[in-house]
């Protein structure tokens, strides 16, 4: 919570007042778009070497 | 009986103003929403453009963009835009202040404006990211996509937009650069970045004889290219709304100062979208490249959509999108497959639009002592949006193939990305449908057996 009251208020966002909490989670939401990357990449190779077709998720 | 209570000039004056902010946010707010329109018609264009096997593949590629591109510009891309219009140095204040840690970027009572043009400004930046992947699809690889559209949507639009879309931007301030509708920013740099690309890369297997004939690979589904482009075509009207500054109580301006309106716009976007329509139409006759001309029109017009005469703007839209269909047959002879013609309707079309551009609107002033619009400017632009975006998108594709990351394996190609990597399929009655031999007259024309997925 970074205000106490909406009187005279400009930024409302959670942590607004704490720039270091916000970098910590922009340097999570990099962290978590850089696991998603290699995830993908991780799932190609998988997908490439496997001579079954992938099985349909339900 | 009520009271009635008299308001002062004060309270009547806070109240045009706050009518007026919120007047101007839900302007871009729907104007976001229709650009969302735009990633949606590309999604459809691409999946139908892609063989059966490759269909979702496409689709999860189209999708992907999107959930990269978004936080990308967030993380850095807003702050490029803000940062760079004096070129590649910084200013860091300005950087500071776009960052995602500060104020601004977040809920903020006091700033109804940055939110809404960080998004159209992230939609602008998924739209280069769909540019690209229509070029590339069924032989690009997942990942290798992904880094590309971040490079390209989070990164070199941005950029673009800094030296020729911003207000103070270099290009704008020193040659009188003038692309309101974002001509060479978004498509042209995003065109040319998709032809590297499409160098690196290959063309699909099948697609070229040894003699150096190209074959023909078909889309699955041309009626859902088609609504896609269609839908494409709605989604610019958010695009080009976005592409006007809304002044509270006062006449519109353009990114770069200068008074206009969306009559403006409404005239010129049709008109430019009815030229590329015929246009395409005499040179192919087929329903694909007549509505990829209408984005051409659109695309080529888009440097003047506030100066043009409605009657030019068709023509000149006609003409390019004439020719558009023709650059990607050039494409061909020099065995460079662009699968859905990504290079010639968005790089030919910004950079032939700006071209023209030149040469209509060259003498028309600009505002705040930049300098008036000119040939030359409008070349100088053109040659550094090709050059951001071609550059680039040549090194990073080189190295991604040189890596082994740029290509699926041929094995994965031929079998179809479906198959390969994507656990659902696309029409699952297919099998049942075509899985058989079929006959015509008492004789067999064909046998299609069709692999299926294991449940």
């Amino acid at each position: 919570m970074s205000i106490s009251t909406f009187e005279g208020a400009g930024a409302v966002f959670t942590f607004a007042d704490k720039p270091a909490i916000l970098m910590v989670i922009t340097f999570f939401v990099a962290a978590v778009s850089l696991f998603a990357l290699v995830a993908t990449m991780i799932h190609e190779k998988h997908s490439y070497s496997d001579p079954q077709p992938k099985k349909l998720k339900h | 009986m009520e009271e009635q209570t008299t308001l002062t000039l004060e309270q009547l004056h806070t109240m045009i103003e706050m009518t007026n902010t919120l007047n101007m946010e839900i302007f871009y707010w729907w104007c976001t929403a229709l650009m969302i329109l735009i990633h949606a018609g590309f999604l459809s264009y691409e999946i139908g453009a892609s063989r059966l096997k490759n269909a979702l593949a496409a689709g999860v590629k189209n999708i992907l963009a999107f959930g990269f591109v978004v936080p990308s510009v967030f993380l850095c891309g807003w702050a490029i835009y803000n940062a760079f219009p004096d070129g590649l140095v910084p200013r860091m204040d300005a950087l500071m202040a776009a960052m995602p840690w500060s104020e601004s970027m977040g809920p903020n009572l006091k700033d109804n404006a940055t939110g809404i043009f960080w998004g159209a400004f992230a939609l602008f930046a998924a739209t280069t990211g769909s540019i690209l992947s229509g070029a590339i699809i069924e032989r690009a690889r997942m990942s290798a996509f992904i880094i590309l559209t971040i490079a390209l949507g989070g990164v070199l639009w941005l950029l673009a937009a800094s030296w020729g879309w911003h207000p103070e931007g270099w290009l704008t301030v020193q040659f009188g650069y003038h692309d309101v509708g974002a001509a060479g920013v978004v498509h042209q740099v995003a065109g040319f970045f998709a032809l590297a690309v499409v160098i690196n890369l290959g063309a699909r297997i099948g697609r070229f004889n040894p003699d150096g004939s190209a074959n023909q690979i078909v889309g699955h589904s041309m009626p859902m290219s088609v609504v896609g482009l269609m839908l494409i075509i709605v989604g610019f009207f958010g695009f080009l709304g976005g592409c006007i500054i809304y002044n509270s109580g006062a006449q519109w301006i353009n990114i770069y100062g200068q008074p206009t309106n969306l009559s403006a716009f409404a005239f010129n976007t049709l008109m430019g979208f009815a030229g590329g329509l015929i246009g395409a139409y005499l040179t192919t006759r087929e329903p694909f490249w007549m509505m990829s001309g209408g984005l051409v029109g659109i695309i080529s017009v888009a440097p003047g959509l506030d100066l043009y005469h409605p009657g030019l703007a068709y023509l000149i839209g006609m003409g390019v999108a004439a020719a558009a269909p023709l650059v990607n047959n050039l494409l061909l002879k020099f065995r460079l497959d662009d699968a859905v013609g990504a290079f010639a309707v968005h790089g030919f079309g910004g950079f032939a639009g700006l071209l023209i551009s030149g040469v209509f609107l060259s003498g028309y002033p600009n505002v705040n002592g930049m300098a008036e619009i000119s040939f030359t400017g409008q070349l100088i632009g053109a040659l550094v949006m090709g050059a951001l975006g071609f550059i680039p998108g040549y090194a990073i594709s080189y190295a991604l193939k040189k890596i082994g990351m740029l290509r699926v394996p041929a094995h994965a190609e031929e079998r179809g990305l479906d198959l390969t990597e994507v656990p659902a399929q696309a029409y699952p009655e297919w099998a049942a449908m075509y899985g058989h031999a079929s006959t015509v007259n008492g004789t067999e024309v064909t046998t299609l057996v069709v692999e299926t997925k294991p449940a």
